[in-house]
């Protein structure tokens, strides 16, 4: 396969689908970090003042778009590995899946430390008893999130209803991703002032 | 979360991208070159470095065997005590010669009033070449603000072993919040969370990658400000004795190294050096004020700091032989002493806490004339505001009519009297501007020892609390003479009321 052709077949996008996947890309991203900051703030005013506060937040939006076009980009790329055959529609929900799996995976290990949870002490005795114990957590935690993955994607391939549902989803989401958006450029301005 | 008593905002600003093997040159071996007959002066300051738990001072464990030893040669001040509790009033004091309610750095990173940013040490030794280096942002706050038209202060970047010197670079002029924002999206040690949810984990093995080499000398991480700014010891003195080295003299020199300040990482020789000592510090009652940590705990933070101290003690040691060696010691006076204790007691572990019960305050003074080689015990109660004034008489120069010390044995002509009061404060978290209302203040008039705690809600109704201690009799403090010497409190509390209406 002519490489230079493989864009038009496999990494064609309409304009719209791309900014929708742009949006469902950057969401995540940024939903997790305005929590952050909206929970810095107190802190950072405390210490300084709100000025700086919000600051911090404005440097935080920046650093959250610039990842957020990271993954929008991946997200092309993993695109590629999916078969032609495929809606474009229905390709879109599955990276959106992808993006909010994975997303909320990496929460759950932020979460995990913030809640200051530990894992019980009879895990780690079965652990000790075990000769690779290495290997068993390999397979635990495979055998966690693997179906965390394999269940959406299942479903985003047999199950119109669930395509249509998701799809809904992604419309609301797309238009509070834009408010974001608006927070983000608002940020943007923030920092060029604070760095006349 | 982090930590309350290190807040992330102390920690965030950040550091210098080169490695320190690029920014080292070879020490110099160079003879000193004297371009006066005057003395240079030498300030060395661990941060958080608690008489308490020093070895000179008859801690159980021997945790500076060199600073013992070369104590042969120094005046050793056995009752000297910081300003205040944490980096920024007990810096100020000692750096102003004032306390904390005279020259109001009494919050977190804040500067001195402005009619003492004229009045520090490099301001009392104004024909001296002022040379200044702190890896603590606070210190470094206040330097900062003392070096205002002035050369003479290396950047706390330059020592740090690597950070993100270009988002300083790129935001230059918003260079402090623009490091928070970027610590915040990346350093996943604050407090496990970071506004990244991807980026993070790459950073961190970039920042890893970098580390590699030298991590396994040291087991429990890298030497740091909170995780965020690693520093090795090491290279710090290893710059300093360059830097004495090549500079004009005379110099007045302040040396704010972080160790053994928190985070406890020892290098691999002194780690668990303490482990099976079977040590167990005298059990004390838990304070109204703790912070509910667990006795177990305490001890293993204690072990940790101990070991820290072992470090400390080795990396001073290096630098004593080198100017031992180089004939600095002829002709300088080396200072060794803190900005402030730390505790492992009572429930409370470090320093930022609104009790100044010994181990807080309690810090270590120790002073080489040069060319002296005897020593010198001082069981005098002495401050930290004493030091400039000390320093400046010693060297023959002018003693600042700012200072609020007075000249320290055995260089006065004074017999010190037992009615002489020093006084330790903490007030942070107080508008500085206004009243203080809130504070925690240790009045001590030997042999005795008054805690006045007042404006604090946890303290009931009254909000006022009174301790007070033998400090002679009962060094660890377990006897709170509150009740059973009424007429002492009294007169005490008295004469510290009248000071705080006069200073308020």
């Amino acid at each position: 396969m002519d490489i230079y052709t493989l864009p038009k077949k496999v990494f064609y996008f309409s304009k719209e689908e791309l900014w929708t996947l742009f949006l469902i890309s950057a969401f995540p991203i940024h939903v997790w970090t305005i929590i952050l900051v909206l929970r810095d703030f107190s802190w950072v005013s405390e210490r300084t003042d709100s000025w700086d506060a919000v600051g911090v937040g404005a440097y935080g939006l920046l650093i959250a778009f610039v990842e957020s076009l990271l993954v929008f980009i991946i997200a092309i790329l993993i695109s590629a590995l999916i078969r032609d055959p495929w809606k474009e529609g229905r390709k879109i929900v599955l990276l959106f899946t992808l993006v909010m799996v994975v997303s909320i995976w990496a929460m759950i290990n932020q979460l995990y430390f913030l809640s200051g949870l530990s894992i019980p002490e009879s895990v780690f005795r079965f652990l000790t008893r075990q000769a690779h114990p290495l290997r068993v957590i390999y397979i635990l935690v495979l055998g966690v999130v693997a179906p965390t993955v394999l269940l959406p994607i299942y479903f985003v391939i047999k199950s119109d209803k669930f395509v249509n549902g998701l799809q809904g989803v992604i419309d609301r989401i797309s238009l509070l991703m834009m408010f974001y958006l608006v927070l983000d450029v608002g940020g943007l301005i923030i920092v060029i002032i604070r760095n006349l | 979360m982090y930590d309350s008593r290190i807040t992330r905002r102390d920690l965030l600003k950040l550091a210098g991208v080169l490695t320190l093997s690029y920014m080292f040159p070879q020490v110099s071996t160079t003879p000193i070159q004297q371009s006066s007959n005057q003395e240079n002066v030498l300030v060395i300051v661990f941060d958080a470095f608690s008489a308490s738990n020093i070895s000179l001072y008859r801690y159980p464990r021997k945790t500076t065997p060199n600073i013992d030893r070369l104590a042969d040669e120094a005046i050793v001040y056995h009752n000297h005590f910081a300003g205040g509790n944490f980096t920024t009033p007990g810096t100020a004091t000692l750096l102003t010669g004032v306390l904390p309610w005279t020259h109001r750095a009494i919050g977190f990173n804040d500067v001195v009033a402005k009619t003492y940013t004229h009045k520090s040490i490099f301001h009392a030794f104004d024909t001296y070449h002022p040379l200044a280096f702190s890896h603590n942002l606070l210190a470094n706050t206040l330097l900062k603000d003392f070096f205002t038209g002035m050369e003479g202060l290396t950047p706390r970047e330059k020592l740090y072993l690597q950070g993100d010197k270009f988002i300083n670079t790129l935001f230059s002029a918003d260079d402090d919040i623009s490091t928070v924002g970027w610590q915040r999206a990346f350093n996943r040690q604050l407090d496990g969370t970071t506004y990244s949810l991807f980026l993070s984990r790459i950073y961190e093995f970039y920042k890893n990658q970098g580390f590699q080499n030298i991590q396994k000398d040291f087991p429990r991480g890298l030497p740091s400000l909170a995780g965020i700014y690693n520093f090795l010891l090491e290279d710090s003195i290893n710059w300093l004795q360059n830097q004495i080295s090549t500079s004009l003299q005379p110099f007045i020199g302040y040396y704010h190294f972080l160790p053994p300040h928190d985070p406890y990482h020892t290098r691999a020789d002194f780690y668990n050096a303490f482990a099976k000592d079977g040590y167990r510090p005298p059990n004390k009652p838990r304070h109204v004020l703790q912070e509910n940590h667990s006795t177990q705990k305490l001890l293993a933070w204690r072990q940790e700091y101990d070991e820290y101290i072992l470090y400390v003690d080795s990396e001073f040691a290096r630098l004593f032989n080198f100017m031992e060696e180089q004939g600095f010691l002829d002709n300088t006076w080396l200072v060794l002493t803190s900005d402030h204790g730390e505790m492992f007691e009572r429930g409370i572990r470090g320093h930022r806490t609104k009790v100044l019960h010994q181990p807080v305050i309690h810090i270590p003074l120790l002073i080489f004339p040069p060319g002296e080689r005897s020593r010198v015990d001082i069981y005098d109660v002495t401050s930290a505001i004493d030091v400039l004034p000390t320093l400046t008489h010693v060297t023959g120069n002018n003693i600042p009519d700012w200072t609020e010390g007075t000249i320290l044995s055995p260089f006065s002509n004074k017999v010190q009297t037992t009615e002489r009061d020093v006084f330790s404060i903490q007030a942070e978290g107080l508008d500085r501007s206004n009243h203080i209302t809130k504070a925690t203040v240790s009045m001590i008039r030997k042999p005795y020892k008054l805690m006045y705690y007042f404006g604090y809600d946890e303290l009931g109704e009254s909000r006022e609390l009174v301790e007070l201690y033998n400090i002679v009799a009962d060094l660890e403090e377990l006897n709170n003479l509150f009740d059973s010497e009424k007429d002492v409190t009294n007169k005490l509390l008295s004469v510290l009321k009248k000071k705080l209406e006069a200073v308020r």
